[in-house]
């Protein structure tokens, strides 16, 4: 230590003495029996409830164009692009990165990054997330079970091992002393051991705030409670074999194919597209259904994509997280500088409006391209699981989705939709 | 072929020693990484060495500013080996804070004497630490550290990267061709649709060497850029070279400048 300039002072040893002894100028200043330090504090006892609460739900306006809702979302603070923050933080540090947070000539924020951290091996560890505090206050299970598979669903379309992933729980709760609250509490943990089973993925650490409460007073002077609602993050981590195999979510090649992996619902409770009605109707309209994650289903798909990957089939992949899957392919094609041309006619699940399908957040879904010529095996590789084309890339800067009937409902062009995923933060 | 020594600089918040190193060794030189107070306690010699290397970081947190209470470390206690080490036939590079260190220690650019600072890294025009990938031209034929027609495509990342000449400093550095490196409109700062200049160092200015061309100094890492599958735009050159049959390379074209390096001595 000395020799590395860092002032370092022996302060105890370990004894047998069973006890924990302090002296502070010769004098004892503490002596505490271990098994009292290890034992002495009595369990609490916490009781918990649960009302499964009914919300309202947001009016709906049809609407045969849905191009302009699509920009407004994208200058949403949740999905705009936040460039200037990741530009400002050193994710090349130590030469390791080796999937950018700026994907493609369109730089847009992705979810996942990968690192090399051993250069002299090609294996990448890849990194993401799943956060989705806005479902809470309508179903904490699924809440719960919608972040496993958003971070494992991330990672695995980068590339990852589906076999090779691991978790991180990071619990931030309000008035855990409340019963309710707690009983929100209990529905998340128990979702978090019940989908840790069906995805195999190990909780290898974790971290719990569970008073993120604000009390004080209005300028009326009443006594004001101001609450985060109840947030859980989980982190992913997992493994590629070989960096060069990773997937980035940037549309590669005029001409190729685009699919949808995974089904569609109308489940759109606490999302995005809800929070912006909730908005511009000036109210609380959280909806009632969020999306509930069929783990087994999603799994096998994951496991089939995986093969697909380490055959090097798949162009590009996205996972179709917040703001649903016009999110999705508008990042897509931002990060590419390539158009698409997408016809939802075939869309699989069970969805029942255009806005829906664009929108919805239902899990287990992601979006690839592939080489026209890979198709034969991309679709015998993921047979018995939902794949649907959707739509082809192109060389234009035309960005054109027809909905479920058929008829265009999106009509942009990709500079727009960047304009757009740019402006919120312009010039910070 | 004599593999060269490289003595790779730690401690005190210098970070890129690691892969500062890997670069060497997989050019082809044998690089040690070794601590500052190692070097100052006589564990090891500069003698021994036919390159240094002052790698990237953040030494004492910044604070005085980027790079100089390094420096005044090495003042204060290696400075006569410095100089006789300057003295032989010898290379000495500094990356990022490693240039900060080299201009507060005014080994760069050295117009007159080693030992004074003529020139300053200021914060960036923007006032941001930034990161991102720049393109690089060579300025100068007077070192062996860079070859006329290289061309890099690395990355930036600092706070402190403006450089910020005096105009007859400038004029001095001109007429000496001391400037080594300049930021251009290459194939990254147009594949990423970004200014070629990522931080309004003066007249593009990204490198310096000294009057005898053995002393490099720069901002950009080229060991943050010697793989492919660190350039950020990897995963469509590949889709392009797959598509075409063609094989995917392993390095990108920072490697080079160690490469350069390692040949001086061979």
């Amino acid at each position: 230590m000395n020799r590395r300039g860092v002032e370092s002072t022996i302060i105890g040893e370990f004894t047998d003495s069973n006890k924990c002894e302090v002296f502070y100028n010769h004098k004892k200043i503490m002596d505490i029996d271990m098994h009292f330090l290890h034992y002495g504090l009595p369990q609490k006892k916490l009781k918990t409830t649960y009302i499964k609460p009914h919300h309202i739900e947001p009016k709906f306006i049809k609407s045969k164009d849905l191009s302009d809702t699509l920009h407004h979302m994208l200058e949403r603070l949740n999905l705009s692009s936040f460039e200037f923050i990741t530009s400002q933080y050193d994710y090349v540090v130590q030469g390791e990165n080796t999937l950018s947070p700026l994907a493609g000539r369109g730089r847009v924020n992705t979810e996942v990054s990968a690192f090399r951290p051993i250069l002299s091996s090609p294996k990448a560890a890849v990194l993401s997330q799943g956060i989705y505090p806005s479902y809470s206050d309508i179903d904490p299970y699924h809440m719960a079970a919608s972040c496993i598979d958003t971070a494992v669903r991330n990672v695995v379309a980068a590339g990852a091992d589906p076999q090779k992933i691991a978790l991180l729980d990071n619990f931030c709760w309000c008035s855990s002393d409340d019963p309710r609250r707690l009983g929100q509490l209990k529905l998340a943990v128990a979702a978090c051991y019940d989908y840790a089973l069906v995805y195999q993925t190990p909780f290898i650490s974790g971290k719990d705030s569970m008073f993120n409460d604000f009390k004080g007073y209005d300028k009326e002077g009443k006594p004001v409670k101001i609450s985060i609602p109840p947030t859980l993050l989980i982190s992913s981590i997992g493994v590629v074999d070989d960096a060069a195999r990773l997937v980035s979510i940037d549309a590669k090649m005029p001409g190729d194919l685009i699919y949808i992996l995974g089904d569609t619902y109308d489940e759109l409770g606490g999302s995005e597209y809800f929070m912006m009605l909730s908005e511009k109707q000036k109210g609380n309209f959280l909806g009632n259904f969020i999306p509930v994650v069929d783990g087994k289903k999603n799994i096998k798909l994951y496991s089939a994509l995986h093969k697909c990957i380490e055959k090097d089939l798949i162009a590009s992949s996205i996972s179709i997280t917040r703001g649903g899957l016009g999110i999705a392919l508008a990042k897509k094609v931002m990060a590419g500088m390539m158009g698409l041309t997408i016809n939802l006619e075939n869309l699989p699940g069970k969805i029942t409006r255009d806005d829906f399908a664009l929108f919805s957040e239902s899990q287990g879904r992601i979006i690839v391209t592939i080489d026209p010529r890979n198709k034969k095996q991309f679709e015998s590789l993921l047979k018995g699981n939902s794949i649907t084309p959707i739509g082809i890339v192109n060389s234009e800067n035309v960005f054109e989705i027809k909905g479920l009937s058929g008829k265009n409902i999106v009509k942009t062009t990709v500079d727009k939709l960047i304009a757009s995923y740019k402006k919120t933060f312009a010039g910070y | 072929m004599t593999k060269p020594k490289v003595l790779v600089f730690s401690g005190y918040g210098l970070n890129s020693e690691e892969e500062t190193k890997y670069a060497f060794d997989w050019a082809g030189g044998i690089a040690d990484i070794i601590h500052i107070n190692d070097i100052i306690d006589g564990m090891y010699s500069l003698n021994n060495y036919q390159i240094l290397a002052f790698p990237g970081g953040f030494a004492y947190g910044d604070d005085t500013g980027s790079g100089n209470a390094y420096a005044l470390k090495l003042k204060n206690h290696l400075w006569h080996d410095l100089i006789k080490f300057i003295e032989k036939d010898r290379l000495i590079i500094g990356i990022c804070n490693g240039f900060q260190i080299l201009v507060n220690l005014g080994l760069l650019p050295a117009l007159k004497e080693y030992g004074k600072r003529e020139v300053g890294l200021m914060h960036n025009r923007q006032a941001r630490y930034t990161v991102r990938f720049v393109d690089l031209k060579v300025e100068t034929d007077k070192t062996p550290w860079l070859d006329k027609n290289d061309i890099f495509s690395i990355p930036v990342s600092n706070g402190e990267g403006r450089l910020s000449i005096p105009t007859a400093t400038l004029n001095n550095i001109k007429k000496n061709k001391l400037i080594a490196l300049r930021y251009f409109k290459g194939e990254m700062s147009t594949y990423l649709d970004l200014p070629a200049n990522p931080n309004g160092s003066i007249e593009d200015i990204a490198g310096l060497i000294d009057k005898s061309g053995k002393i490099l100094g720069l901002m950009p890492h080229p060991e943050r850029g010697m793989f492919f599958v660190q350039k950020p735009n990897w995963p469509k050159l590949k889709e392009q070279f797959k598509r075409l049959d063609k094989p995917i390379p392993q390095e990108a074209s920072g490697l080079k400048i160690f490469q350069n390096a390692v040949k001086y001595f061979s």
